[in-house]
């Protein structure tokens, strides 16, 4: 025993490359997890106890006014008093048809429309959202409060003022450092900005002429993930900033108004502010979807409605914890993938030295030791293995932690826990790999020492051509000697087989995710930006009216969002729809064939808009047609309100967030109602649109928002610089992990065949016709393994994806192109020559006599 | 009869950390064509360190190896791979044949360095394993797989054969069974023989009997004539 356990210990320095190598994964993988997860434990939770603290909202909604029934005549007369005041004559005149309407109503959905946006913009809707809120919160026990803010843009910088509120209650500031702002002059902002912007307390920051004092640092609980504009979608925290200010000073801040309600539950809700909808189990009597959710329950009332925000804010809220999420989950397929090699690796070694000592072994076991103690000899591999790597990874991955949460928080802005030391995951790195290794090797070595003494012990007894290698044999005696000798020697040992070819098959799955990641982004926001020609879209608050040839300079476009209601195949089958996706919102588009400024591009980026011609057609994105399952022909049924509206089916759009349909905008403004050509956005790239000051003070009230698609996909980009740098340190490390792989697998394949690469060269054979015989005969099976890791990887991250996504709504393009494919492969083959020739070099240097001898 | 071969002051050390071990001690030696050399010796005696040399598996540390004419100890690796591969046979004490092919390929993989055409099968006959082309080795005896060694190495034809203690792991009938295998090679093709052993029988079926001891050539004997394998007395 002590022999062979002496024998194992040698050995270790005799396989320097291959315990390197299980060493090197465990580091590599132990790092990684305790990295991720320290950073993560340290946000997290500060994260959940924040949003108490802060009391965030439980709920972010919208009232619906239905401006044919809430507004009495009275109540107009109150708001001509008030907030009427100073409205033009146009508007009114509009009042006055109001009135008439009032009076004698007759519905008319576009007068309506008009009216709803006049409301807003003179702030006369919250009385009356006020009013139906009061009725409301008894009965579901809620306290609301009105947000407001204001976005200004100054240059390249995107700025989220909002008021300081003392008494506020709901989505309470939190201050990081300093104080509130009191006087008007006086701003807090957030300290990531500051930091980039090389600003501190007491200094002047200025904002479109104005000078302000910093007077402190603070963050938005509502703003976790601060996104301030759709023009910036991902924070940059240079140039996006939070401030805070007095109700003076706000009043003062001209910028693009957005305002909402936040609704905080007197109950305990103890949710963990997830973005899905929960959905009842059973029929109830009224069918709907939330009447199970008595956090949800409020959204059955007519007058209350999701915010058409409130997916962003409740995603500014709870973004965090897709990061937990999804790190998490990266940190454990990682380690998994990881130790599953090292296991492979183990495997080969303990093998070999059963091989190589198979003799002493067949002595102990005749003298009456088992197998049970004998095989615990080998387990010095996966403890050494796992205590040396296991120690250093977590080591590292303290370390790592810090650089990690710190890039975490560049984009979220939440306090941080601080750092406690977690015994818990120094045992997890030592003891995951030592049981999971150990456990393996010690039953394969197990396996291996079944045989009984005296075969063991009796001469040539490892050299047994087992039955498939025979029939292997039998079916190359068809092909020339070349041949019949590799895969002879390939099949001859089918267990290395297996063990080459599985971990020349985890290899490929980190390549393809190298090669996949790298190119991810960039693919993401080249299918995003595809069909868009237009640098700004400008989002009106109302409908408006156009005829698609009365300007060139400019597409419009109809958007609405509507549920689908039935869809029905080509033969008029039902398709069933799932009870949660019925509540969840289409948004339809109404384009005109003649748009210059926007294509519709398929998959194979073929422009379909000209399908648009026949009023009935509706192309669909590639989301929505794997949600629903959808087939060119289908027949889509829309219901908006009383309004029936159905669409066939004529292509799919390359678009992968959300659920999105176009329509022929002509036959959209029909069918809705509206009258001929409504449009609610304008694509265009009139230089008009790059500031409200360049515009016309009709058209600028008509507006709600503009976004700049040359800022958003600079924004992106930028961004993705950020991630693309973190994905060339996964490439890095995944490149060094897999040559270490290589390595160890190149160094097996010499060592197994040292005395048959020796003993061919005695004999004559020249280096290359060995490498040829010998040394290559795993290359099929390695190209087989990278191939099928490819489709292997896809859906892996697919299905990571998904897991991490749930229920929001996007189809992330996971693909690689064949030439990227093929570089993958020639960089595996190439890194597996190389390695095999230094392997080989190593050889070179015993003398062929001694390379001979029996070990 | 013509030399061969010609070693003429040869050192082999081997350095075990700051000691050196002198392996071979100034030998000198020439062997003929078509003649069968004996290296008689204890173990550690150096015979096996001199056969490892002259046939170009280890290096010298001092002095020539000609093979007519030409020296050999200032060959390149891929010179003297080529070589061999035209020049040299080998035969080991462990056989060193390879498991995963059955005889006629073991054979074949000798046959396929030669440039002329060869009938595997008739080699396999001459060393009376005809009955055996299709098996493994493990299903093989000792000194069956020994001749299917003997085969691989006449399979190209060389003009010199090296063997190592080629009886060292068989038993007195089956080991003089492939002494006669190597003999009538000898006589059949004029293959020169060297054949290293600890075995002073063995050396009766030579011509010459080399002893050596410490590294160093002690005494050259001629045989006044060949022994016939089976008569020989064995140990």
């Amino acid at each position: 025993m002590k022999l062979l356990l002496l024998n194992a210990i040698k050995g270790l320095r005799k396989k320097k490359i291959q315990m390197a190598g299980i060493i090197f994964m465990v580091m590599l993988s132990m790092a990684v997890y305790v990295g991720m997860n320290s950073a993560i434990d340290r946000l997290e939770t500060r994260y959940y106890s924040y949003l108490e603290e802060q009391n965030v909202e439980d709920l972010s909604i919208g009232v619906a006014v239905d401006y044919s029934k809430d507004v009495s005549l009275s109540d107009l007369d109150y708001f001509l008093e008030h907030q009427f005041q100073n409205v033009t004559e146009e508007e009114h005149a509009l009042l006055e048809q109001y009135r008439l309407y009032l009076e004698n109503p007759v519905y008319d959905v576009k007068m309506l429309y008009t009216i709803q946006s006049l409301f807003e913009k003179y702030e006369a809707d919250i009385d009356l959202k006020t009013r139906i809120l009061d009725s409301l919160k008894e009965e579901y026990q809620f306290v609301y409060e009105f947000e407001r803010s204001k976005t200004v843009s100054d240059d390249k910088k995107l700025i989220k003022f909002l008021p300081y509120e003392e008494n506020n209650q709901i989505n309470q500031l939190y201050l990081v450092e300093g104080a509130f702002p009191k006087g008007e002059n006086e701003i807090a902002i957030l300290s990531g900005y500051a930091k980039k912007n090389h600003l501190k307390i007491g200094d002047t920051y200025t904002v479109l002429g104005e000078n302000y004092t910093i007077v402190g640092f603070a963050y938005a609980p509502d703003y976790i993930y601060p996104l301030i504009s759709f023009s910036m979608p991902i924070f940059d925290e240079t140039n996006n900033n939070i401030a805070i200010v007095s109700e003076t000073a706000y009043q003062k801040v001209v910028g693009v108004k957005d305002n909402s309600i936040a609704l905080d539950y007197q109950f305990p809700t103890n949710r963990k502010f997830e973005i899905t909808v929960s959905v009842g189990t059973e029929e109830t009597e009224n069918n709907s979807p939330f009447a199970d959710d008595p956090v949800m329950r409020i959204l059955d009332e007519d007058k209350v409605v999701m915010d058409i925000n409130t997916i962003t804010r409740l995603g500014r809220i709870s973004a965090l914890q897709m990061e937990f999420a999804s790190n998490r989950l990266f940190a454990e397929c990682f380690l998994y993938l990881l130790l599953t090699i090292s296991v492979l690796i183990i495997v080969i070694i303990t093998k070999k030295r059963i091989d190589d000592e198979r003799l002493q072994i067949g002595v102990l076991k005749s003298l009456g030791y088992n197998r049970f103690s004998i095989a615990a000899s080998y387990l010095v591999y996966p403890i050494v293995g796992s205590l040396v790597g296991g120690i250093l990874g977590y080591i590292i991955g303290i370390i790592a932690h810090y650089p990690i949460a710190n890039v975490l928080l560049s984009f979220y802005t939440v306090p941080l826990e601080n750092y406690q030391l977690d015994l818990s995951y120094l045992s997890k790195a030592i003891f995951t790999p030592m049981i999971s290794l150990s456990l393996l090797s010690y039953l394969i070595a197990l396996f291996m020492l079944r045989k009984k003494p005296l075969a063991l012990l009796k001469e040539g007894s490892n050299l047994k051509v087992n039955l498939f290698s025979r029939i292997v044999n039998k079916i190359n005696s068809l092909f020339p000697f070349h041949y019949r000798f590799k895969y002879s020697l390939a099949f001859r040992s089918l267990g290395k087989l297996l063990i080459v070819t599985i971990t020349s098959f985890c290899t490929g799955l980190l390549i393809v995710l190298v090669l996949i990641g790298s190119n991810l982004f960039n693919h993401m926001i080249e299918e995003s930006f595809a069909g868009i020609d237009y640098r700004y879209l400008v989002m009106l608050g109302q409908f408006d009216y156009k005829d698609a040839n009365e300007y060139e300079e400019a597409d419009y476009v109809l958007s609405v969002s509507v549920p689908l209601k039935e869809i029905k195949d080509k033969n008029g089958n039902i398709k069933p729809i799932e009870k949660e996706d019925e509540e969840i919102q289409f948004a339809l588009t109404g384009l005109d064939t003649t748009a210059q400024y926007v294509r519709i591009l398929d998959k194979e980026e073929h422009n379909l808009i000209d399908r648009l011609d026949d009023d009935e057609a509706i192309i669909v994105n590639e989301n929505a047609k794997e949600l629903y399952n959808l087939e060119v022909g289908d027949q889509l049924h829309f219901v908006y309100e009383t309004i029936d509206m159905t669409y066939t089916v004529v292509g799919f759009s390359s678009e992968f967030m959300g659920r999105s349909g176009y329509i022929n905008r002509e036959a959209m403004s029909t069918d809705l109602g509206l009258g001929n050509n409504a449009y609610t956005t304008i694509y265009s790239n009139q230089e008009k649109y790059e500031s409200y000051k360049n515009l016309d003070a009709e058209e600028a009230t008509k507006i709600a928002y503009i976004l700049n698609m040359n800022d958003m996909r600079e924004n992106i980009e930028k961004q993705m610089d950020r991630f693309n740098g973190s994905i060339y340190i996964v490439i890095a490390f995944a490149s060094i992990m897999v040559l270490v792989i290589i390595s160890v697998i190149a160094n097996i394949v010499v060592e197994e065949n040292k005395k048959t690469i020796s003993l061919l060269k005695v004999m004559g054979y020249k280096n290359r016709k060995i490498s040829s015989m010998v040394l290559n005969i795993y290359t099929p099976f390695i190209i087989v393994a990278y191939l099928l890791s490819i489709p292997a990887m896809i859906g892996i991250l697919k299905a990571i994806v998904n897991a991490i996504v749930g229920d929001i709504e996007i189809t992330i393009p996971i693909t690689i192109s064949p030439i990227m494919a093929g570089i993958g492969l020639v960089g595996l083959l190439v890194a597996y020559y190389i390695a095999i020739g230094l392997s080989k070099r190593v050889l070179n240097k015993v003398p062929l006599a001694v390379a001979l001898k029996r070990e | 009869m013509e030399n061969l071969i010609e070693i003429q002051n040869v050192y082999k050390t081997y350095q075990l950390g700051k000691v050196g071990s002198q392996a071979l001690n100034d030998v000198s030696l020439s062997v003929r064509k078509g003649e069968i050399v004996v290296i008689l010796g204890p173990s550690g005696s150096g015979k096996t360190t001199l056969l490892n040399v002259v046939s170009g598996l280890d290096k010298i540390s001092k002095g020539k190896i000609l093979y007519q004419g030409k020296n050999i100890a200032k060959y390149r690796d891929y010179k003297m791979t080529r070589f061999r591969k035209k020049n040299l046979g080998f035969i080991f004490q462990t056989y060193n044949l390879l498991e995963h092919l059955n005889v006629y390929e073991n054979v074949l993989v000798g046959a396929s360095l030669g440039k002329a055409k060869v009938d595997i099968d008739s080699i396999i006959d001459t060393v009376g394993l005809k009955k055996h082309r299709k098996k493994y080795m493990y299903q093989l005896s000792g000194g069956e797989q020994q001749r299917v060694s003997i085969a691989r190495a006449l399979a190209k034809n060389p003009s010199v054969m090296f063997c190592d203690e080629p009886t060292g792991a068989l038993d007195e009938k089956t080991g003089k069974v492939v002494l006669q295998s190597l003999v009538e090679a000898n006589e059949k093709l004029g293959t020169t023989m060297i054949i290293v052993t600890h075995n002073p029988g063995i050396a009766l079926i030579g011509d010459r009997t080399v002893r050596m001891n410490s590294g160093k050539i002690m005494e050259i004997k001629e045989n006044e004539k060949r022994m016939n394998p089976v008569e020989i007395p064995w140990g």
